[in-house]
């Protein structure tokens, strides 16, 4: 069973302005004390998040709405145990897999096989598994026979291809996802959203943030809203829409 | 503190991935070219050749003297240096991989002195030849030698972490650090003995990157091995364990937002 609580979570970040992340600047602000050094600290602090509470379980397909700067990212991060709340608390049971940026970690002088293999890594796939599904990989990618060149002999289309084909072969109790669509070509594209689809059956709680209504009303059973960091709506699409 | 100990043991049991991407990152640095990491081998070895050509006339030294000293003293300067200027971005470098993974942080760490290591182990082969021209030291000797390996490498490992927190925070440590690296090399017993200056210039047991130097230097070549710079160094590693791990603790869910 997956479950997640978020009970009264705030969260806060440090922006370190440029003088502010200087040495020297933090050497003088020290010495010379007082009253400027208070108010020419140059961190800002932003409140990203406000007393969030939130339960989901099996079965909840959440789309996260709201406009840019929202929160909806901060939102996922914090589920994927990224980002630590400043207060309140957090309590996740199940497994969590996180589709933020797509291919970080690769190496675009090693080959597709070792960039499976960096990759396998960093999501923690069972290795053995893998190797066996190598097979699946190749033929879902339609890469064939450039498995074995450096990456950076690809295509920017034939990268994201083979970098989505790895980051969606398992499903997880928890899935997250930030605006991770659009992938390749048309044809690919296809084969992308049905293996989309497939995943998130397969998952047993769905968080999407998304700017497209389509996407999540095929999707999600709920929508949650936020704004400036707030909760301000949540509601729920009906079956089949 | 008690953050910074369990992201620690956490970060060492991932071996799956910090080992594998520190093999795999050399690797990648050197795709194509076919001596590969072999290359620094081959610098370094020039260094020693070069180096020790021009100082044992310089300085008036045998060159079966000279050589030994240098081999055992640029290997080991290159690991030291190297782990401590790359710290400073340790995890600057992996912001896009701190921002995407759940990992725990302190493998970046692991990741950026097990690199080194494997260069350190390519170049540790420099010494063996010179050993095998000159002579190899005692089988007691060698032991100390690896004793004071391990308390250098206990010891980078603390100052990475430190410096690698630090340096996210202020970005002005990279820089002070590279500054600073030349000043350090000349402070440090590299192209002479300690016991050449020693009388002249008594704050040298106050460079604790001299001591560790020595732990691993001296029983390689037969200079005097004092056991007390071993314990002393071992109880600067566990001040500089607590230290680090206070700091980093404290300061590790801040990390993400400062890179």
């Amino acid at each position: 069973m997956a479950f997640i609580e978020l009970k009264d979570l705030s969260l806060t970040f440090p922006v370190i302005t440029e003088a502010g992340a200087s040495l020297r600047k933090q050497l003088v602000r020290m010495s010379t004390g007082g009253v400027i050094s208070s108010d020419n600290s140059h961190t800002v602090h932003i409140q990203a998040l406000k007393n969030i509470n939130l339960t989901l379980k099996d079965g909840d397909r959440v789309g996260l709405i709201g406009h840019n700067g929202s929160g909806k990212s901060t939102l996922l991060r914090t589920l994927a145990g990224i980002y630590t709340p400043t207060s309140g608390t957090r309590s996740i049971e199940g497994s969590v897999r996180a589709l933020f940026e797509l291919g970080v970690g690769t190496d675009h002088e090693l080959s597709g096989r070792a960039n499976i293999e960096r990759l396998a890594r960093l999501y923690g796939f069972p290795l053995e598994r893998v190797q066996s599904d190598i097979a699946a990989i190749e033929s879902f990618s339609g890469l064939g026979g450039y498995l074995d060149l450096p990456i950076r002999s690809y295509s920017s289309g034939m990268q994201l291809r083979l970098i989505f084909a790895i980051s969606t072969l398992y499903p997880s109790d928890i899935l997250l996802i930030d605006e991770v669509f659009g992938v390749g070509d048309e044809a690919f594209q296809e084969k992308a959203k049905q293996r989309m689809e497939s995943m998130m059956q397969s998952s047993k709680i769905v968080v999407i943030a998304s700017h497209s209504k389509e996407l999540i009303n095929k999707f999600c059973t709920k929508t949650i809203k936020l704004e400036s960091g707030n909760i301000v709506e949540v509601s729920s699409i009906g079956e089949g829409v | 503190m008690r953050e910074g100990i369990s992201d620690l043991v956490a970060a060492i049991s991932r071996r799956d991935i910090w080992l594998y991407f520190a093999i795999s990152d050399t690797k990648a640095r050197y795709a194509r070219s076919t001596l590969g990491p072999w290359w620094i081998t081959l610098g370094t070895a020039l260094g020693v050749v070069g180096l020790g050509l021009v100082w044992s006339a310089v300085m008036s030294v045998d060159l079966h003297v000279m050589l030994p000293n240098l081999a055992v003293g640029l290997v080991l300067w290159f690991m030291i240096s190297g782990v401590i200027s790359e710290s400073s971005n340790g995890f600057t470098n992996q912001a896009a991989i701190i921002r995407n993974y759940p990992l725990p942080l302190s493998l970046h760490t692991l990741r950026l002195l097990s690199k080194h290591i494997i260069n350190f182990g390519h170049n540790i082969s420099i010494v063996l030849v010179v050993f095998c021209i000159y002579g190899f030291p005692s089988l007691i000797n060698a032991g100390w030698a690896l004793l004071g390996l391990l308390l250098v490498i206990l010891n980078l490992w603390w100052i990475s972490l430190l410096v690698s927190t630090l340096g996210a925070r202020f970005r002005d440590l990279g820089p002070s650090i590279d500054a600073l690296m030349p000043i350090l090399f000349f402070l440090t017993p590299i192209l002479y003995k300690k016991s050449d200056v020693v009388s002249a210039a008594a704050w040298f047991d106050y460079n604790p990157i001299a001591t560790l130097f020595s732990l691993v230097k001296n029983p390689l070549l037969s200079l005097p091995v004092h056991s007390l710079d071993y314990a002393s160094m071992a109880v600067f590693s566990v001040v500089g364990w607590t230290l680090a791990l206070a700091v980093f603790g404290r300061h590790k869910k801040h990390i993400v937002f400062w890179i």
